[in-house]
């Protein structure tokens, strides 16, 4: 918590640092960021967790092309056909509502593939359960806010909505749909617009 | 729900070219080049299955353009469904050949077109209550309209429908006299389809050869 206050302060000073400086050129930026994030599975009516790490490189002040893996935490918890593993990976693009400046709102889509893993139970009488594991398309549809603190780190947060259709299902007859959040630092390379 | 995603992706795509984005363009620079190559990635939602499920996927596909007006597209996806009783999963490779309807030259932004190809495709049908399941190779056609936007001169979103006819042999699960379901594969021809309904997203990495 310390080491992140000092990154904080730090990156704030550089921002005074830069009066010389309008501000950065978003073209070919490439970011990346980590974060923890929880997720909120409505049929299951159950939280998953994730560690997920992104990155984005700018083709175009407005354009990003975003890509995204999520390791999810194995859950304790099988009833239900609650995903003991939901493992994803997305690729797409954003649109940046603004060309320039330290807030940086987008809204994006990505599509990719999850490694899925249910466990349910099989027998009542003698209880066992049986796994099933997958790999499933998903789609997701992202919205988020980035704020440039200077030309090494950002703060973000974004939402998402993730839809994922398995084939191997016995008691879901539908797809998985699941609102992920997201939020922390993250660390940029850009290049500063000279006024 | 994969169809509310499918129109709220659509509501997406249509907001952003109605927004600023198309601003960013110069309008000097070509879109259409010859020799040119893209990557891109895709959602589809398939409709009308001979089993009766709306089936999503997720895939990707590289695009070689031949001229101004005609553009081949690459592509491989795997498409899942679900229904209490059934499984399914198709996986697909194939191409399409794209030809833009409009002069490239005049729609620079909006560009539609129509499109024909073929494809191999495998498909495996499972049974849920007793994990049975079948597969099958077959082939197919497909040919449709879509439309790119382009954002800007090398990133574009497209939207596309297409009509996809399976040719051979195919799967077919029914219920027997008891009421369990079983998995039949009928040999010979007959045709089945499905409209396959794709969002993809673009990128022109550059071109292979120059005009």
């Amino acid at each position: 918590m310390t080491a992140l206050g000092l990154v904080l302060i730090t990156s704030f000073s550089g921002l005074t640092q830069s009066n010389e400086y309008q501000q950065f050129d978003r073209t070919q930026m490439f970011s990346a960021n980590a974060s923890f994030t929880p997720g909120y599975l409505f049929r299951q009516n159950t939280f998953q967790y994730y560690l997920q790490g992104t990155f984005y490189y700018f083709l175009s002040p407005q354009i990003s092309i975003q890509g995204d893996a999520a390791f999810s935490f194995r859950q304790t918890n099988i009833q239900g056909f609650v995903p003991l593993k939901y493992h994803s990976g997305f690729l797409g693009a954003c649109y940046h509502f603004t060309e320039n400046g330290n807030l940086d709102p987008y809204l994006g889509f990505q599509a990719g593939f999850s490694y899925l893993e249910r466990t349910y139970s099989t027998n009542i009488v003698f209880p066992s359960t049986t796994t099933l594991a997958e790999v499933i398309p998903t789609s997701s549809i992202l919205g988020g806010l980035n704020f440039y603190v200077n030309r090494y780190f950002n703060i973000f947060v974004n939402m998402r909505y993730v839809y994922g259709q398995p084939s191997k299902s016995i008691q879901e007859p539908d797809g998985l749909h699941e609102i992920r959040f997201a939020f922390g630092l993250g660390f940029n390379l850009a290049k500063w617009q000279k006024n | 729900m994969s169809t509310k995603i499918f129109l709220f992706s659509t509501l997406f795509c249509a907001s952003l070219h109605f927004s600023g984005a198309r601003a960013q363009r110069n309008a000097d620079e070509p879109i259409n080049n010859a020799g040119m190559f893209s990557l891109g990635i895709r959602n589809t939602l398939s409709l009308f299955n001979s089993h009766e499920a709306a089936s999503f996927g997720a895939g990707g596909h590289f695009r070689i353009q031949l001229s101004d007006r005609v553009n081949t597209e690459w592509f491989a996806d795997f498409i899942k469904s679900s229904t209490q009783d059934l499984g399914r999963t198709d996986y697909h490779i194939g191409w399409s050949v794209m030809y833009y309807v409009l002069n490239p030259a005049k729609t620079k932004i909006v560009q539609p077109y129509i499109e024909a190809g073929h494809c191999f495709d495998y498909t495996q049908l499972r049974i849920t209550s007793n994990n049975l399941s079948k597969d099958r190779w077959s082939s197919a056609m497909q040919m449709g309209i879509g439309v790119h936007f382009n954002i800007s001169p090398r990133f574009d979103i497209t939207l596309k429908s297409q009509y996809m006819l399976h040719l051979g042999g195919h799967l077919h699960a029914h219920k027997d006299s008891i009421g369990v379901f079983e998995i039949s594969e009928h040999e010979g021809f007959k045709a089945e389809g499905h409209l396959l309904n794709t969002i993809s997203l673009n990128y022109k990495i550059g071109r292979i050869w120059k005009r």
